[in-house]
């Protein structure tokens, strides 16, 4: 046998065919066909995720998904599934978001058929085994309890942030991987029931790319139709809190470094126009995992502070070890973020007042034209990185579908182009409030950060090595900044999301 | 201006499965390989239908080469010198140049090589390339830049500190390899970053010695024109000066016996397991790999035998991966074993080595089949944008300074029979190769 290996389109996507159905038994599609490809992308997207979880049982739809698809169907094992689909080699993830519970797959395309029955049936017949789903709820215990609470603080301190943010009674209070007491009472009825109730053609959006034929979509068309059929509201949000001052969560924990996000509500859809100013803004200020952003510059490169500093204008997911954001993170409301990786304790309380001090700055004086014009160029290019790829361009024309608006990626490159200096800065100042910013720290010695934090004591950087004048002087001025903290919670690591 | 200096050494145009005997399956990417005078080595991939291109700077030094005492983490420290700014690029310069072109610049060190590339839009080829030229052949920075990015490094070991991996990681480091360089990690020693600010005449040295064309490769891929690429390489990479001067780097003493670290960890953990068996230096010329992969799949994969009794059947075992090097010296074949319950750990560890000193005579000709198949499929699926096919290209030219052993690889695993991973599998999993290191939750009393 002979390999042919023909690379993908990619930037220049061929118009979407979004097919809507009226009736609505049947599920929406989004199709990007490509012969210019050998690969054939499926991605199902629900409109359900974490949100959808009852109050007393955060983690379920994370524990559904994953039994489901880590489990076998009505006629196959897990074990034989597993067994099937290895010499395919499908590369099969699953992304489970507050909003969207998404399946990616890619399959070389004289796989597919053998593959796609294997994926169908595992979501329209599943198994529900005992012991299938036994192991899948042991894992996410263990995940919540050693993988967040006790060896990843950036990713803890990024799920206290959101703790914070969206109060007890939040649809989006709790992360997607639950609480450990919680997920450790929930039954294979639970999660059968969650399947029926939330898991159906009202809710699906089914994405397909590459050099797929009529008979596979319509075979997968038919496939789907009616699987559960029924009209799907969504669990209604509440409005997002009306802050007036900064808050604080400290998160007790023997570590050496302290870990820090903060940030406030901001409900700015890519819908939106104000969205694309706001994209625009970010590229100067904290664009994620580069040199560009001001934070980066001023905290890591200037001063040594820590090894990255970013911001957000809504949730984001790096896309695998790429800097890009990655697609099936959508949701009904955002949040405006800021991301300080782990600095030195005895520096944590200058390292958040810099944060706010520069994000201040800039919603105060607006950005420079020179800044902003470098930050047009910058956005529209950098957009077209993040979908080189088939599997991540189905991704984009998914969330399209789903946030109502053209190609998100064509969308940046027209809107951000004709944006000016004054819309920007005019959009940063309607939506940012570094007055509010909420505040999760995990670290060690919380009772006396707190204490330092509640006085707006002074709090001098401690450098190991000489920087220049200038830049001890504006440290001045930061370390004396005042905070308008409100509120301030102290947390045992340990009982968190116990 | 230095252009007449400046020849092509080799011209080929060749689908890498189609050199010397025609392969099986060959790994179709279309490779233009070429040498400038100065030793550069240039592999150009067109690839239509794009107008994303990466270019990534191939320098063959890493943690293996920090043979200095007191100079651990080094190759890793100097990674981040090379965005200081340059002769005609200053930082600020640079990162205007970034923003103008939309540019993602960025560089990772591992044991044996640092990369550093840059991906765009392919209309930034030129501006991108003059500038990194620039700062391979013309670097700048101030002893003050020098001190203020160690802070930086510092804070890179943070970000992975609240995980017990990189605890676990140096201390089977130390342990497997007490000559090697190998026995530190690629962060290097926490007492040797916070030294750092004070090695600035290190880092004029460093550079001197390593950073050469004809210790590098440059692997440019995506929607170029190779003809019009390789001009661009030719006037902005020929200055560049050769001159490589590496200094020796120690071999490790041999191992008579199994060896074994035992670790506490103070805030909440799984107990973990991990066991790693030596194994040798990467070569076009043996199959060792090839069968370590082939093994990796049948015990650990998601059907594997080890895993399916462990993690899936037993459920005693939260998750079970392996790390497999390929590394220009001997390396690690290394199992990590992430447990429920630390009264097992011994239990584990005896089915793990049984079963792994067995494994060649547990596997079929079906299932061999099956793993050549799954391999295969999911080498060509990686190859799906510019970087990953830089990727795939560089990681196996920087092993051995050819590209084509990515074909070799292939062609030896297609090969592979039974009787042969047998034969290695017994050589590998012995005890006298096997270093062991534990973790378990600290008792509060």
């Amino acid at each position: 046998m002979r390999w042919h290996v023909r690379f993908p389109r990619s930037v220049m996507i061929p118009a979407a065919l979004v097919v809507l159905n009226a009736c609505g038994t049947v599920p929406e599609l989004v199709l990007s066909p490509s012969d210019e490809s050998n690969l054939i992308d499926i991605r199902l997207n629900f409109k359900v995720g974490s949100a959808a979880d009852p109050e007393n049982q955060p983690g379920l739809a994370r524990l559904t998904l994953w039994t489901i698809m880590h489990g076998g169907t009505k006629d196959l094992t897990q074990e034989e599934i597993t067994y099937l689909k290895y010499p395919l080699a499908a590369a099969e993830n699953l992304f489970i978001d507050r909003d969207n519970l998404v399946i990616s797959a890619t399959v070389h395309g004289e796989k597919f058929d053998d593959y796609y029955p294997l994926l169908r049936d595992r979501l329209l017949r599943p198994r529900w085994d005992k012991k299938d789903f036994e192991h899948q709820k042991k894992q996410l215990a263990a995940t919540i309890e050693n993988s967040l609470m006790g060896e990843n603080d950036e990713w803890f301190g990024k799920e206290m942030l959101q703790w914070l943010l969206y109060p007890q009674g939040h649809p989006y209070h709790w992360p997607t991987v639950g609480r450990v007491e919680a997920v450790e009472n929930l039954t294979i009825k639970d999660v059968e029931a969650f399947w029926e109730n939330h898991l159906g053609t009202g809710n699906l959006v089914i994405g397909l790319a590459g050099p797929h034929t009529p008979k596979q979509r319509k075979q997968i068309e038919k496939d789907f139709s009616g699987f559960h059929f029924k009209s799907y509201e969504p669990t209604p949000l509440p409005a997002p809190v009306e802050l007036s001052a900064q808050a604080v969560v400290l998160v007790e924990k023997p570590t050496d470094a302290a870990a820090i996000s903060m940030g406030f509500p901001l409900d700015v859809s890519p819908a939106d126009p104000d969205y694309y100013a706001l994209l625009l803004f970010n590229a100067c200020f904290g664009q994620h995992r580069t040199f560009v952003g001001r934070l980066m510059n001023e905290m890591r490169v200037k001063r040594g502070l820590n090894y990255g500093d970013y911001s957000y204008i809504n949730h984001f997911v790096q896309n695998s070890y790429s800097p890009y954001p990655r697609p099936g993170v959508f949701r009904r409301q955002q949040y405006f973020s800021i991301w300080i990786r782990p600095v030195k304790r005895e520096n944590a309380h200058f390292a958040i007042r810099q944060a706010i001090w520069e994000l201040n700055d800039v919603v105060e004086h607006g950005i420079p034209e020179e800044k902003f014009q470098h930050a047009k160029e910058f956005i529209v290019h950098y957009a077209k990185l993040w979908a080189a790829s088939q599997t991540s361009q189905l991704g984009f024309l998914v969330d399209s579908h789903l946030a109502g608006i053209p190609y998100y990626i064509d969308q940046i490159e027209s809107m951000a182009s004709s944006l000016t200096r004054e819309q920007v800065n005019a959009a940063v100042q309607r939506h940012l409030t570094p007055e509010n910013l909420q505040i999760a720290v995990i670290c060690k010695d919380a009772p006396e950060l707190a204490e330092a934090l509640r006085t707006n004591k002074p709090s001098p950087i401690h450098y190991d090595n000489p920087v220049s004048p200038d830049i001890l002087e504006k440290d001045q001025e930061i370390m004396n900044y005042p905070l308008n903290i409100s509120g301030i919670e102290i947390l045992a690591y340990q009982e968190t999301f116990k | 201006m230095h252009q007449n200096r400046l020849l092509p050494f080799i011209t080929l145009f060749l689908a890498a499965g189609l050199i010397a005997q025609p392969s099986a399956r060959p790994i179709q990417v279309p490779v233009e390989e070429y040498q400038l005078q100065n030793g550069l080595t240039v592999l150009l991939v067109p690839m239509p239908n794009t107008d994303v291109m990466t270019m990534q700077m191939t320098v063959r030094v890493g943690s293996r080469n920090e043979v200095e005492f007191g100079k651990t983490g080094f190759a890793h420290f100097f990674e981040h010198m090379m965005f200081r700014g340059s002769k005609h690029y200053s930082r600020e310069r640079r990162d205007e140049m970034i923003q103008q072109y939309g540019a993602d610049a960025n560089a990772w060190t591992s044991d044996d090589l640092t990369n550093y590339f840059i991906t765009a839009t392919v209309s930034a080829l030129e501006p991108l390339l003059a500038m990194e030229a620039d700062r391979f052949i013309n670097l700048t920075y101030t002893k003050e830049d020098f001190q203020t990015e160690a802070g930086a490094i510092l804070g890179e070991y943070n970000t992975g500190r609240s995980n017990p991996v990189l605890t676990m990681s140096e201390a089977l480091r130390a342990e497997a390899f007490q000559r090697h360089t190998y026995g530190h990690t690629v962060m290097g020693y926490y007492t040797d970053i916070l030294a750092m600010p004070n090695q600035y005449e290190h880092s004029l040295e460093f550079f001197r010695r390593y950073y050469r064309p004809d210790n590098a490769i440059l692997t440019i891929v995506g929607g170029i024109e190779t003809a019009k690429a390789l001009a661009l390489v030719k006037k902005y990479y020929g200055p560049w000066k050769p001159g490589y001067d590496p200094k020796p780097v120690p071999q490790e003493f041999a191992q008579h016996e199994s060896r074994e670290v035992a670790l506490t960890w103070s805030t909440q953990t799984n107990p973990q397991l991990w066991m790693a068996w030596k194994i040798p230096a990467y070569s076009n010329s043996n199959t060792i790999y090839q069968v370590l992969d082939v093994l990796k799949e049948a015990q650990f994969s998601q059907w594997g035998e080890l895993y399916k009794r462990l993690v899936i059947d037993e459920q005693i075992t939260r998750s079970l991966r392996v790390e497999s090097d390929r590394s220009r010296d001997p390396g690690l074949f290394t199992v990590q074993a992430t447990l429920y319950d630390e009264t097992l750990i011994d239990s584990v560890r005896t089915v793990i080595s049984t079963t792994l000193s067995q494994a060649g005579e547990h596997l079929t000709e079906e299932q061999l089949t099956r793993i050549k198949n799954h391999l295969y499929y999911a080498a060509t699926m990686r190859l799906n944008d510019p970087s990953s096919v830089a990727y795939q290209l560089l990681s196996f030219a920087q092993l051995t300074g050819d590209y084509h052993s990515l074909q070799y690889y292939y062609d030896q695993l297609e090969a592979l029979d039974l009787s042969t991973i047998r034969t290695i599998q017994q050589r590998i999993f012995q005890p006298a190769r096997l270093t062991i290191v534990t973790l378990k939750q600290e008792v509060h009393q």
